[in-house]
C-alpha cells in the first residue's frame, strides 16, 4: 500500500505553500487532494505546491492538479508548482500538459516572487 | 393657467425646473400653489437646490420636503414607481407609500428628526404597483437630509437602486447548489427525491410548495405542504398530461391550500417534466404569489426540474451499482465456498490414496481396493469440474440422436439398484412398454441421471427413489423423485444456481461440491430440454426433466452404462457402510482411546487400520454419534473432520467443550480447508491441534501421538487444580491458547511483496511452559525499494508482552515511514516503550536492506547479533555498535553500521529462545548457531530457517519462543514477471521491483523513471477500467536485450468503452517515451506492448 506522502504546510499569510515528500498514486491520490483542499483556506491569495520532494508522479496525479487549478481558479486563487527543472519527475507533466495550463517554476523562490 | 405660455417667468421664479426630462416638464405644468409647499416662485433656496440635484440625476432619486414630506421625483424612479406615476407627484410619501410605510415611515423620520442619514441593502419591499398585486420587490437605499436655511432638516434627499434581479438571481442559484449538494452520493431514489424536493423548502418565496412525481404519476416526494393537501394538489394538477406531452402545463386554479406557517398559499402552479435519466418525472412547483410566472422564473422552474431529475437518475445508478455489487460479492461468498467444498473433496481422496501408497512404499501391504475406488472418485470430481467449466465456456457440444429413454433409464437405474438396496431404500422404475424416443445426447443424458439418481440417495433414508419415463405435450419426460427430508422453498429457487449448497440438510454424507445440480441444468439445456423441481419438506422430492422427442428415427444402439456410472455408484454404495465395526472398540487393554469420527467410510477404514496397531479405536460417521458413543465409554482423544452431516466438527468440538466431563479431551480436528483462517477458526473453537489433508500417514501419528501426551498431562493439572483451586489451571491453559493465537495472529501472515528478496519468518512457541507471547519479526518494504528487516523480543510472557508487541509492531510500521534510518528507529522506538503506558524492556535488531540490494544497515539494541551468510561458505555476525535494550535508559543512543552484500547474501535475525539454553553460556550457544548455518549456506530462507528450528530443538525443546527472519538478497536477472492484483495497492510493489531491476539492467536514472513511468501509466490502466469492482490480474513483463527494454503488460478484463478517452491520457505519456506502444484490446482481456531502444554507447 502506498502511504500518504508526508505534506509539510507553510502559511505565510498571502500564500500557503505546501511542499510534498514520497510518491503519488492512485492509492494514495483521493487522501492526497483532500489534504490539499483542507489545508487551503479562503483567506490566501495562492497555493505554491512544492514538489521537488515527490519521488513519482504520473498522469493520474497531474489530472488531481489539473482540478485543483481550476477550483483554485474560480476562488481567484493563484496556484503555481515548483519543481527542478531537471527533475524527472517533470516528465508526466510535459507530456500531460503540453500547453502548460499549470504554472511550474524551478525553485520555491521564484515561485513565492510570482505570486507576491 | 399655463405656465407654457410664460416662458419669461419661467427662467425667472423656477429656472431649477429647466429640463429634468418628463419630471421636470410634469413640474414646470404642476400648479404647486395648491399644494402644501405653495407656489414654485416662492420655494426657499434649500429646496430648489434639491430638486434640481433631484431632476438631474440619471440615478433614481427622490425628495419628500415638509412636515408633509411631499413626493417629487426624477425619471429614472418611475419605474419604481410603476401605476403611481405620475399622480405619486406633489402627494406625500405616507400615502404614495402607504403598503409598506410601516417599514419605510421610521427610517424616514430617524432622518428628519435626528438628521441622519440611513442606508438600507437588498430591503425587501412588497409594493403595489399595480394596485392589488403586491409584488416582491429588492432595494438598496439611502436617506440623507437636506437642510433648510435656517439650519434645520426640512426634508431628505432618497437615492435608491431595485436589486431584485440580483436577489433573485443568487436565491435561485442557491437553490440549484443546494439540491446538488443535498443529493450527492445520495443511493437511494426515494432518498435522493426526498432530499433535493426538500432543498426546496430554502426558497419559499419562488417556490412556497414542490410535488415529485413518478413516471406512473405517484407521488414521490413533496415539500411545502402538509400532507392532507398533497391528493388534493395531485387531482388539481394535468400530472399524466404532462408525463405524455412531456411539456410544462400552467395551472390556473389550485383549490384552497393552508401552507405550513401562514405562507400565503400560491394561486398559480406550473408542472414540469423533469427527465431522470431513461425515466420522465413530473415537478409541480406552486408559484409565489408576490412574483409574477416571468420567462426567468419559468426558467429557474426548468432548471430546478432538471437538476432534481439528475439528482434521482444519479441516486437510481448507484443503486443499480451498489447493487450489482452486492450481487458479485454474493457469487465471490458462493465461490469461496465452493472452492473450499471443492477442496475438501479433492482431498479426502487424494489422502485416501497417499496414505496406502506410502504403506506401499514402505513395504506394507496395500488396500488396493480402496486406491482404485478413491482414484475414480477423485477422477468423478475432476471430470464433474472439467465438464461444467468447458460447459460453462461453451465448449460441450451434444452429440444428438435418437434415444430410448427406456433402455437407457433402465440401465442407469439398474446400475444404481445395489446402492439402493443396501441403504434400505426401495428403487421403482416406472417406464412404458414402448420405445420413448429422444433426440438427445445419450452419454449426457445418463450423466443427468446419474447426479439425480445419487442426490436423491443422498438425502432419502427411508421410503423410495423411483424413476419414471412417459411422454407429455410433445416432449419426453423423465421423473426422478424420492421420499426424502425434500427442499424448502427458499432453496428450491436457488438449486440450479452455480456454488450454491443446501446448506444444514440432513444427508447420508457432506460430499458435493455445489455443482451437481447446475451442472445438470446446463446438460438438460444442451439437448434443448428443460428441468424442474418440485418438492416438499420432510415428504420428498421430484426432479422433472423433459427432453425433445426424436422424430421418427430407429434408435441409436447403446452401449452399457460407462464408466462413469460405474464410479457414481461404487461411491454411492460407501454411504451406506456402518462404520465398519458398529463403533465397537478394537479391545487393547490399557492403550489409549481414539474416537475418530469421518462420514467417509473409506477414511473411517484408513485411519483404523492406521490407528489401531497403538490404540484403542472406535468410530463414529458424524459428530451425533460420536457425542453419543463417548457417552458410553468416553475417549483419551477425538479425532473428527471438520465436514460431516448432522454434527460437523466445530458443533461436535463445542458440545465437548461445553460439558465438564469431556472438556479436557484433546481434539484434534482433520481438514481440507487449509489456510490460516481455517486453523485459527479452529484454535478459536478450542480445537488442539488441526490436520490439513492430504497427510501424510508418519505426520498424522505424530500429531495424535503429541495430543494424548498434552491430554494426560492436562488431565493430571485437571484433578490436581480440582484439588486446589477449582478451575485455575482451566483458565490458565485458556489465557495459554488466547496468547497463542493473539500472538500468532499479530505476526505478519505474508511478508514483503519484493521480487528481489526472498524472506521468510517464522515462530514457535514455547514448548513447555507457558512462557508464550512477545517475540516478533516483520520485513518492511519502503516506497523507494529498500526494505526494513526487523527481529525483537518484548521481555515478559503472556497476553501483556503479546499486546506490548502488538504495539511496539504498529510504532514500527509508521516509524518506518517516518524515518528509515535503523538507528533513528530504535530511538523512535525507545522513546516509544519508555513513555508508553506500559514500559516495557525489548531487545530488537533491524536491517535496512538498500534498494540496490547490495548493502544495509542495522542497529542493534541488546539484541543477539543476526548472521550475514555469504553466497560462498563465510558467515559473519552482525554484532558491532550494539546498543542497550528499548524502554530501559532514556538517553539511549543507537549507531547504524554499513555492511556491503553481494547477490546471495544471507541475513538471518533471530530471538534468544533459538540459542538458550540452561547452564550454557549466549556466547556457547551464538558459536553453535553459527556452525550450524554455515552447514546451511545456500539453500532457500524458508527451508534454511526450518532445519535451523529443527537443529536447536533437537537437542532440546524450547522454554521460551522463538523468532526467526530469513532474508536473502537476489540479483535482478535480464527478465523480470510479476503477477500482481489488478488494485491500486500493486502499483507500489511494481514501482519497488522497477526501480530495482531497471537500473540492475544498465538504464540510467532518466531512462529508468521514463521507463517506470510509462509502464506505471498501463498499469494505472488496467487497475482503473479493465475490472469492475470484482477485480483480476495484472501481469507485468519486461526484458532487458543489447537493442533496449521490452515490456508487456496485461490483463484479462473487459474495458468499458465510456471510459476510452481517460485511458488515453495514460496512452500520450506512453507514447511520449516509449519508442513503440502497441495496445490490443480484446473481449478477454487487453496488452500493452512497449520497446524502449536502447541508447547507443558513446
Amino acid at each position: 500500500m502506498t502511504p500518504l506522502p508526508t505534506l509539510d504546510v507553510e502559511d505565510l499569510g498571502s500564500v500557503i505553500v505546501i511542499a510534498l515528500r514520497g510518491d503519488l498514486d492512485l492509492a494514495n491520490l483521493p487522501e492526497f487532494d483532500r489534504a490539499l483542499r483542507a489545508a487551503m483556506p479562503n483567506g490566501p491569495r495562492a497555493l505554491v505546491l512544492d514538489l521537488d520532494g515527490a519521488g513519482f508522479l504520473d498522469s493520474s496525479a497531474v489530472q488531481v492538479l489539473f482540478t485543483l487549478h481550476r477550483d483554485l481558479q474560480q476562488r481567484r486563487q493563484a496556484f503555481a508548482l515548483v519543481l527542478d527543472a531537471e527533475a524527472p519527475t517533470r516528465r508526466a507533466l510535459e507530456l500531460s500538459d503540453p500547453s502548460g495550463v499549470l504554472t511550474v517554476h524551478a525553485t520555491r523562490d521564484a515561485a513565492l516572487a510570482a505570486a507576491a | 393657467m399655463r405656465w407654457r405660455g410664460t416662458e419669461p417667468a419661467v427662467s425667472e421664479r423656477a429656472s431649477f425646473l429647466a429640463g429634468g426630462g418628463e419630471l421636470g416638464g410634469l413640474m414646470r405644468a404642476k400648479d404647486w400653489s395648491a399644494s402644501p409647499l405653495g407656489d414654485a416662485a416662492a420655494w426657499p433656496q434649500s429646496l430648489r437646490t434639491a430638486v434640481s440635484t433631484c431632476l438631474a440625476s440619471r440615478y433614481p432619486m427622490f425628495l419628500w420636503w415638509g412636515p408633509q414630506m411631499v413626493n417629487i421625483y426624477n425619471d429614472a424612479y418611475i419605474p419604481v414607481l410603476g401605476d403611481k406615476h405620475p399622480g405619486a407627484l406633489g402627494r406625500p410619501a405616507p400615502e404614495v407609500w402607504s403598503e409598506i410605510w410601516d417599514i419605510i415611515g421610521p427610517l424616514a423620520r430617524r432622518v428628519i428628526e435626528h438628521g441622519e442619514a440611513t442606508w438600507s441593502e437588498d430591503q425587501l419591499l412588497h409594493l403595489e404597483k399595480r394596485a392589488g398585486a403586491p409584488e416582491e420587490n429588492f432595494f438598496d437605499f439611502a436617506y440623507s437630509p437636506v437642510q433648510s436655511e435656517s439650519g434645520a432638516v426640512a426634508g431628505l434627499l432618497g437615492v435608491v437602486s431595485e436589486t431584485t434581479g440580483r436577489v433573485l438571481g443568487a436565491r435561485r442559484l442557491t437553490t440549484l447548489s443546494e439540491i446538488a449538494a443535498r443529493t450527492r452520493g445520495v443511493q437511494h431514489v426515494i432518498d435522493a427525491a426526498t432530499r433535493a424536493v426538500g432543498a426546496l423548502e430554502c426558497n419559499p418565496g419562488d417556490l412556497p410548495f414542490a410535488v415529485l412525481f413518478d413516471e406512473d404519476g405517484a407521488v414521490l416526494a413533496h415539500a411545502g405542504l402538509r400532507s392532507a393537501d398533497v391528493p388534493r394538489v395531485r387531482t388539481a394538477v394535468p400530472v399524466q398530461e404532462v408525463l405524455r406531452r412531456r411539456a410544462p402545463e400552467v395551472v390556473d386554479v389550485l383549490p384552497e391550500l393552508v401552507l405550513p406557517g401562514d405562507r400565503p398559499a400560491p394561486a398559480k402552479a406550473l408542472v414540469l417534466p423533469a427527465e431522470a435519466g431513461s425515466a420522465t418525472l413530473a415537478l409541480c412547483c406552486g408559484l409565489g404569489r408576490h412574483r409574477p410566472l416571468d420567462a426567468e422564473l419559468h426558467q429557474f422552474c426548468e432548471l430546478v426540474a432538471a437538476a432534481i431529475g439528475s439528482a434521482v437518475a444519479d441516486a437510481a445508478a448507484l443503486e443499480e451499482e451498489r447493487e450489482r455489487a452486492r450481487a458479485l460479492a454474493e457469487l465471490d461468498r458462493a465461490k469461496t465456498e465452493f472452492f473450499s467444498n471443492v477442496s475438501h473433496e479433492l482431498r479426502t481422496p487424494l489422502t485416501l490414496m497417499l496414505g496406502p501408497l506410502e504403506d506401499g512404499l514402505a513395504g506394507q501391504p496395500v488396500d488396493l481396493d480402496m486406491v482404485h475406488r478413491n482414484a475414480l472418485r477423485l477422477l468423478r470430481h475432476v471430470n464433474g469440474l472439467l465438464d461444467f467449466s468447458r460447459l460453462q465456456a461453451g465448449r460441450i457440444e451434444a452429440q444428438r440422436q435418437a434415444v430410448d429413454l427406456h433402455v437407457l433409464c433402465t440401465d442407469v437405474a439398474g446400475a444404481f439398484r445395489s446402492a439402493v438396496e443396501k441403504a434400505g431404500l426401495a428403487l421403482e422404475v416406472d417406464c412404458p412398454s414402448e420405445p420413448t424416443l429422444a433426440l438427445v445426447d445419450a452419454e449426457q443424458v445418463e450423466q443427468i441421471l446419474l447426479n439425480l439418481l445419487s442426490n436423491a440417495l443422498k438425502f432419502t433414508f427411508e421410503g423410495s427413489v423411483a424413476v419414471r419415463v412417459r411422454t407429455e405435450g410433445g416432449a419426453a419426460v423423465i421423473e426422478v423423485s424420492d421420499t426424502g427430508v425434500g427442499i424448502d422453498a427458499a432453496d428450491r429457487e436457488r438449486l440450479f444456481e452455480r456454488f450454491h449448497r443446501v446448506q444444514g440438510a440432513r444427508s447420508r454424507t457432506y460430499e458435493g461440491s455445489g455443482i451437481g445440480l447446475a451442472l445438470v441444468r446446463e446438460l438438460v439445456e444442451l439437448q434443448g430440454g428443460a428441468i424442474s423441481v418440485d418438492s416438499t419438506e420432510d415428504q420428498g422430492t421430484t426432479f422433472t426433466v423433459r427432453l425433445p422427442l426424436a422424430p421418427d428415427a430407429p434408435a441409436a444402439a447403446l452401449e452399457a452404462p460407462s464408466g462413469r456410472a460405474q464410479a457414481y455408484v461404487a461411491e454411492a454404495l460407501r454411504w451406506s457402510d456402518a462404520p465398519a465395526d458398529g463403533g465397537a472398540a478394537e479391545g487393547r487393554g490399557t492403550a489409549a482411546r481414539v474416537l475418530v469420527a469421518d462420514d467417509n467410510a473409506d477414511m473411517r477404514d484408513y485411519l483404523r487400520r492406521l490407528l489401531s496397531p497403538s490404540y484403542e479405536v472406535v468410530l463414529a460417521a458424524d459428530g451425533r454419534e460420536a457425542l453419543d458413543l463417548l457417552r458410553d465409554g468416553g475417549a483419551d482423544l477425538v479425532l473428527s473432520d471438520v465436514m460431516m452431516p448432522r454434527l460437523d466438527g466445530f458443533g461436535l468440538l463445542r458440545c465437548l467443550r461445553e460439558n465438564p466431563a469431556t472438556a479436557h479431551v484433546p481434539v484434534v480436528l482433520l481438514s481440507a480447508r487449509a489456510g490460516e483462517e481455517a486453523s485459527v477458526e479452529g484454535l478459536d473453537a478450542g480445537a488442539d491441534d488441526y490436520v490439513v489433508k492430504p497427510f501424510s500417514a508418519r505426520e498424522l501419528l505424530a500429531r495424535v501421538r503429541a495430543n494424548l501426551e498434552l491430554g494426560a498431562m492436562r488431565s493430571a493439572e485437571a484433578t490436581r487444580a480440582a484439588e486446589h483451586a477449582d478451575g485455575l489451571q482451566r483458565l490458565l491453559d485458556q489465557e495459554h491458547r488466547i496468547t497463542e493465537t493473539l500472538q500468532r495472529s499479530m505476526l505478519p501472515a505474508v511478508l514483503a511483496d519484493d521480487p528481489f528478496t526472498t524472506v521468510a519468518g517464522c515462530y514457535e512457541p514455547a514448548q513447555e511452559s507457558l512462557e508464550i507471547g512477545g517475540d516478533f519479526y516483520d520485513a518492511i518494504p519502503l516506497d523507494d525499494g529498500r526494505l526494513m528487516l526487523v527481529v525483537g523480543d518484548v521481555a515478559g510472557h503472556g497476553l501483556e508482552a503479546a499486546a506490548t508487541m502488538g504495539q511496539l509492531r504498529a510504532a514500527l510500521r509508521s516509524g518506518v515511514l517516518h524515518d528509515p534510518r535503523p538507528d533513528a528507529l530504535l530511538g523512535h522506538l525507545n522513546a516509544l516503550a519508555l513513555g508508553g503506558d506500559r514500559p516495557a524492556m525489548v531487545t530488537c535488531q533491524c536491517v535496512l536492506l538498500a534498494a540496490d540490494g547490495l548493502s544495509a544497515d542495522y542497529a542493534i539494541a541488546g539484541h543477539p547479533p543476526g548472521l550475514l551468510l555469504g553466497p560462498g561458505a563465510g558467515v559473519a555476525e552482525l554484532d558491532r555498535a550494539a546498543g542497550p535494550p528499548l524502554g530501559v535508559l532514556g538517553l539511549a543512543s543507537y549507531r547504524a553500521v554499513h555492511v556491503p552484500l553481494i547477490p546471495g547474501s544471507t541475513i538471518v535475525l533471530y530471538t534468544d529462545g533459538l540459542i538458550e539454553r540452561r547452564g550454557e553460556s549466549l556466547a556457547d550457544g551464538q558459536r553453535r548457531l553459527r556452525e550450524r548455518a554455515a552447514a546451511l549456506v545456500g539453500l532457500e530462507p524458508a527451508d534454511l530457517g526450518a532445519r535451523l528450528v529443527r537443529a536447536e530443538r533437537t537437542d532440546r525443546p524450547f522454554e521460551d519462543d522463538v523468532a526467526l527472519l530469513v532474508a536473502r538478497v537476489e540479483a535482478p536477472g535480464p527478465q523480470l514477471d510479476l503477477e500482481l492484483a489488478a488494485d491500486p495497492a500493486s502499483l507500489a510493489v511494481l514501482r519497488r521491483a522497477l526501480r530495482r531491476w531497471l537500473p540492475a539492467n544498465g538504464l540510467d536514472a532518466t531512462e529508468a523513471y521514463e521507463v517506470l513511468l510509462a509502464c506505471h501509466e498501463a498499469a494505472t490502466n488496467v487497475v482503473e477500467h479493465a475490472y469492475g469492482l470484482q477485480g483480476g490480474p495484472l501481469h507485468v513483463h519486461l526484458e532487458a536485450g543489447d537493442d533496449g527494454v521490452r515490456v508487456v503488460i496485461g490483463d484479462r478484463g473487459s474495458w468499458r468503452s465510456a471510459r476510452e478517452d481517460d485511458g488515453g491520457r495514460g496512452g500520450h505519456v506512453m507514447r511520449g517515451i516509449m519508442d513503440e506502444v502497441r495496445v490490443d484490446r480484446g473481449s478477454s482481456g487487453s496488452t500493452v506492448r512497449m520497446v524502449k531502444h536502447r541508447m547507443p554507447v558513446g
